[in-house]
Protein backbone atom coordinates (compact mmCIF):
# COMPACT_ATOMS: atom_id res chain seq x y z
CA UNK A 1 0.00 0.00 0.00
CA UNK A 2 0.80 3.54 -1.01
CA UNK A 3 1.99 6.02 2.00
CA UNK A 4 -1.03 7.87 2.24
CA UNK A 5 0.88 10.90 3.75
CA UNK A 6 1.54 13.77 1.17
CA UNK A 7 5.51 14.12 -0.50
CA UNK A 8 7.70 16.68 1.71
CA UNK A 9 8.69 18.76 -1.00
CA UNK A 10 12.44 18.56 -1.91
CA UNK A 11 14.74 21.62 -0.55
CA UNK A 12 18.59 21.60 -0.32
CA UNK A 13 18.63 21.64 3.12
CA UNK A 14 22.14 21.05 4.85
CA UNK A 15 22.00 17.67 6.46
CA UNK A 16 24.06 16.39 9.33
CA UNK A 17 23.53 13.00 9.82
CA UNK A 18 26.56 11.49 11.12
CA UNK A 19 26.15 10.29 14.70
CA UNK A 20 29.69 10.98 15.60
CA UNK A 21 29.39 14.67 15.40
CA UNK A 22 26.02 15.20 16.82
CA UNK A 23 26.20 16.31 19.97
CA UNK A 24 23.19 15.56 22.01
CA UNK A 25 21.90 17.56 25.04
CA UNK A 26 21.29 16.12 28.11
CA UNK A 27 17.61 16.46 27.52
CA UNK A 28 17.68 13.98 24.26
CA UNK A 29 20.93 12.08 25.83
CA UNK A 30 18.13 10.64 28.24
CA UNK A 31 15.19 10.80 25.78
CA UNK A 32 17.08 8.20 23.32
CA UNK A 33 18.50 5.94 26.60
CA UNK A 34 14.82 5.59 26.85
CA UNK A 35 14.25 4.61 24.07
CA UNK A 36 17.04 2.37 23.73
CA UNK A 37 16.58 0.55 27.06
CA UNK A 38 13.15 0.00 26.85
CA UNK A 39 13.64 -1.83 23.24
CA UNK A 40 16.62 -3.75 25.43
CA UNK A 41 14.20 -4.97 27.97
CA UNK A 42 11.52 -5.89 25.13
CA UNK A 43 14.00 -8.33 23.75
CA UNK A 44 15.46 -9.69 26.93
CA UNK A 45 11.81 -10.42 28.44
CA UNK A 46 11.65 -14.20 27.08
CA UNK A 47 14.64 -14.53 28.81
CA UNK A 48 13.62 -13.34 31.90
CA UNK A 49 11.10 -15.18 31.68
CA UNK A 50 12.58 -18.22 31.27
CA UNK A 51 14.84 -17.63 34.42
CA UNK A 52 11.71 -17.15 36.51
CA UNK A 53 9.97 -20.17 35.25
CA UNK A 54 13.01 -22.33 35.64
CA UNK A 55 13.70 -21.11 39.11
CA UNK A 56 9.77 -22.21 39.98
CA UNK A 57 9.77 -24.89 38.28
CA UNK A 58 11.46 -27.71 40.72
CA UNK A 59 14.90 -28.21 42.42
CA UNK A 60 16.73 -29.52 38.93
CA UNK A 61 15.63 -26.41 37.28
CA UNK A 62 16.27 -24.25 39.95
CA UNK A 63 19.43 -25.56 39.97
CA UNK A 64 20.22 -24.53 36.47
CA UNK A 65 18.99 -21.23 36.71
CA UNK A 66 21.40 -20.47 39.55
CA UNK A 67 24.42 -22.06 37.07
CA UNK A 68 23.04 -19.92 34.46
CA UNK A 69 22.92 -16.83 36.67
CA UNK A 70 26.21 -17.38 37.86
CA UNK A 71 28.04 -16.98 34.88
CA UNK A 72 30.01 -13.97 34.34
CA UNK A 73 28.68 -13.11 31.04
CA UNK A 74 24.86 -13.47 32.37
CA UNK A 75 26.11 -11.38 35.24
CA UNK A 76 26.71 -9.26 33.34
CA UNK A 77 23.85 -9.52 30.76
CA UNK A 78 21.45 -9.12 34.46
CA UNK A 79 23.45 -6.10 35.36
CA UNK A 80 22.71 -4.19 31.87
CA UNK A 81 19.10 -5.67 31.95
CA UNK A 82 19.30 -3.76 36.20
CA UNK A 83 20.33 -0.76 34.19
CA UNK A 84 17.81 -0.62 31.38
CA UNK A 85 15.21 -1.12 34.14
CA UNK A 86 16.25 1.76 36.19
CA UNK A 87 17.35 3.93 33.77
CA UNK A 88 13.51 3.11 31.93
CA UNK A 89 11.55 4.28 35.29
CA UNK A 90 13.49 6.91 36.36
CA UNK A 91 13.41 8.80 32.54
CA UNK A 92 9.75 7.63 33.00
CA UNK A 93 9.39 9.41 36.34
CA UNK A 94 10.98 12.47 34.98
CA UNK A 95 7.98 11.99 32.08
CA UNK A 96 5.14 11.64 34.13
CA UNK A 97 6.48 15.01 36.37
CA UNK A 98 6.95 16.43 33.02
CA UNK A 99 3.30 15.92 31.47
CA UNK A 100 2.34 17.66 34.79
CA UNK A 101 3.72 20.75 33.60
CA UNK A 102 7.09 20.11 36.05
CA UNK A 103 9.78 20.86 35.25
CA UNK A 104 9.64 22.55 32.06
CA UNK A 105 11.86 25.26 31.99
CA UNK A 106 15.25 24.42 30.73
CA UNK A 107 17.44 24.65 33.49
CA UNK A 108 15.30 22.40 35.45
CA UNK A 109 14.93 19.80 32.12
CA UNK A 110 18.43 19.87 32.16
CA UNK A 111 19.15 19.34 36.20
CA UNK A 112 16.41 16.64 35.95
CA UNK A 113 18.29 14.81 33.20
CA UNK A 114 21.38 14.23 34.80
CA UNK A 115 19.47 13.40 38.14
CA UNK A 116 17.90 10.63 35.81
CA UNK A 117 21.36 9.33 34.85
CA UNK A 118 23.13 9.87 38.40
CA UNK A 119 20.43 8.20 40.23
CA UNK A 120 19.80 5.22 38.02
CA UNK A 121 23.52 4.96 37.64
CA UNK A 122 24.23 4.60 41.47
CA UNK A 123 21.02 2.32 41.84
CA UNK A 124 22.81 0.18 39.19
CA UNK A 125 26.47 0.23 40.99
CA UNK A 126 24.45 -1.18 44.52
CA UNK A 127 22.86 -3.89 42.29
CA UNK A 128 26.26 -4.46 40.79
CA UNK A 129 28.03 -4.52 44.29
CA UNK A 130 24.85 -6.97 45.62
CA UNK A 131 25.29 -9.13 42.33
CA UNK A 132 28.98 -9.97 42.83
CA UNK B 1 -16.26 -0.74 9.84
CA UNK B 2 -14.46 2.10 11.43
CA UNK B 3 -16.64 4.66 13.49
CA UNK B 4 -15.43 7.85 12.49
CA UNK B 5 -17.37 9.64 15.70
CA UNK B 6 -15.12 8.01 18.01
CA UNK B 7 -11.89 9.47 19.11
CA UNK B 8 -8.61 8.20 17.85
CA UNK B 9 -6.43 5.67 19.83
CA UNK B 10 -3.96 8.34 20.68
CA UNK B 11 -4.97 9.31 23.69
CA UNK B 12 -6.14 5.92 25.44
CA UNK B 13 -2.40 4.15 23.74
CA UNK B 14 -1.16 7.27 25.97
CA UNK B 15 -3.54 6.95 29.28
CA UNK B 16 -2.44 3.11 29.24
CA UNK B 17 1.35 3.83 28.83
CA UNK B 18 1.19 5.98 31.85
CA UNK B 19 -0.98 3.65 33.79
CA UNK B 20 0.85 0.93 33.09
CA UNK B 21 3.82 2.72 34.09
CA UNK B 22 2.26 3.45 37.71
CA UNK B 23 1.55 -0.18 38.40
CA UNK B 24 5.01 -0.95 37.28
CA UNK B 25 6.73 1.49 39.97
CA UNK B 26 4.09 0.70 42.50
CA UNK B 27 5.13 -3.03 42.07
CA UNK B 28 8.65 -2.49 41.72
CA UNK B 29 8.86 -0.67 45.62
CA UNK B 30 6.78 -3.16 46.88
CA UNK B 31 9.02 -5.75 45.81
CA UNK B 32 12.12 -3.96 46.93
CA UNK B 33 10.80 -3.59 50.61
CA UNK B 34 9.40 -6.95 50.52
CA UNK B 35 12.84 -8.40 49.53
CA UNK B 36 14.26 -6.13 52.77
CA UNK B 37 11.84 -6.95 55.22
CA UNK B 38 11.22 -10.33 54.09
CA UNK B 39 14.26 -12.16 52.04
CA UNK B 40 13.28 -15.20 50.61
CA UNK B 41 15.09 -18.27 52.61
CA UNK B 42 17.86 -20.24 50.59
CA UNK B 43 17.22 -22.09 47.79
CA UNK B 44 14.43 -23.31 45.91
CA UNK B 45 11.97 -24.56 48.85
CA UNK B 46 12.73 -20.86 50.66
CA UNK B 47 12.09 -19.60 46.89
CA UNK B 48 9.12 -21.45 46.11
CA UNK B 49 7.57 -20.50 49.26
CA UNK B 50 7.67 -16.63 49.01
CA UNK B 51 5.90 -17.05 45.55
CA UNK B 52 2.99 -19.06 47.80
CA UNK B 53 0.92 -16.41 48.74
CA UNK B 54 -1.51 -15.76 46.07
CA UNK B 55 -1.53 -11.82 46.37
CA UNK B 56 1.88 -12.26 45.87
CA UNK B 57 1.50 -14.44 42.43
CA UNK B 58 -1.85 -12.25 41.76
CA UNK B 59 0.24 -8.76 41.97
CA UNK B 60 3.26 -10.44 40.29
CA UNK B 61 1.12 -11.40 37.07
CA UNK B 62 -0.85 -7.60 36.95
CA UNK B 63 3.09 -6.11 36.72
CA UNK B 64 4.10 -8.93 34.18
CA UNK B 65 0.86 -8.05 31.92
CA UNK B 66 1.45 -4.29 32.93
CA UNK B 67 5.04 -4.36 31.40
CA UNK B 68 3.97 -6.16 28.34
CA UNK B 69 1.06 -4.15 27.88
CA UNK B 70 3.79 -1.02 27.81
CA UNK B 71 5.73 -3.26 25.68
CA UNK B 72 3.51 -3.44 23.14
CA UNK B 73 2.88 0.58 23.17
CA UNK B 74 6.59 1.15 23.19
CA UNK B 75 6.90 -1.02 20.04
CA UNK B 76 4.19 0.23 18.40
CA UNK B 77 5.39 3.50 18.99
CA UNK B 78 9.25 2.55 17.96
CA UNK B 79 7.93 0.82 14.54
CA UNK B 80 5.97 4.38 13.86
CA UNK B 81 9.21 6.13 14.09
CA UNK B 82 11.08 4.10 12.02
CA UNK B 83 9.74 1.73 9.73
CA UNK B 84 7.57 4.15 7.24
CA UNK B 85 6.69 1.40 4.64
CA UNK B 86 2.94 0.76 6.00
CA UNK B 87 2.85 -3.38 4.75
CA UNK B 88 6.68 -3.90 6.58
CA UNK B 89 5.31 -2.20 9.73
CA UNK B 90 2.30 -4.02 10.06
CA UNK B 91 4.09 -7.48 9.49
CA UNK B 92 6.58 -6.11 11.94
CA UNK B 93 3.72 -4.97 14.45
CA UNK B 94 2.40 -8.62 14.14
CA UNK B 95 5.32 -10.32 14.98
CA UNK B 96 6.02 -8.54 17.90
CA UNK B 97 2.55 -8.80 19.31
CA UNK B 98 1.94 -12.54 18.97
CA UNK B 99 5.32 -12.16 20.63
CA UNK B 100 4.26 -10.51 23.49
CA UNK B 101 0.43 -12.24 23.84
CA UNK B 102 3.01 -15.36 23.83
CA UNK B 103 4.68 -13.66 26.84
CA UNK B 104 1.78 -12.78 28.86
CA UNK B 105 0.41 -16.48 28.15
CA UNK B 106 3.48 -17.72 29.85
CA UNK B 107 3.85 -15.32 32.72
CA UNK B 108 0.26 -16.93 33.95
CA UNK B 109 1.34 -20.25 33.38
CA UNK B 110 4.27 -19.67 35.11
CA UNK B 111 2.53 -18.52 38.10
CA UNK B 112 -0.17 -20.52 38.11
CA UNK B 113 1.35 -23.47 37.37
CA UNK B 114 3.46 -23.87 40.84
CA UNK B 115 0.30 -23.48 43.24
Amino acid sequence: MASPYPKAPKRNRPKNLNLLTIRLPIPALVSIMHRVSGAFLFMLLPLLLWVLHQSLADTTAYQLAQVFLHHPLVKLICLAVTWAYLHHACAGIRHLALDAHYGLRLNYARATSRAVLIISGLLTLRMGIWLW
Amino acid sequence: MVDRKKPAHGFSDWAWQRATAITMVIYSLLLAVRFVVDAPSAGFEGWHAWFAPLSFRAMTLLFLWALIYHAWLGVKEILMDYVHNIDIRAKLQSVFGLVLIGDAVWAAYILWSLA
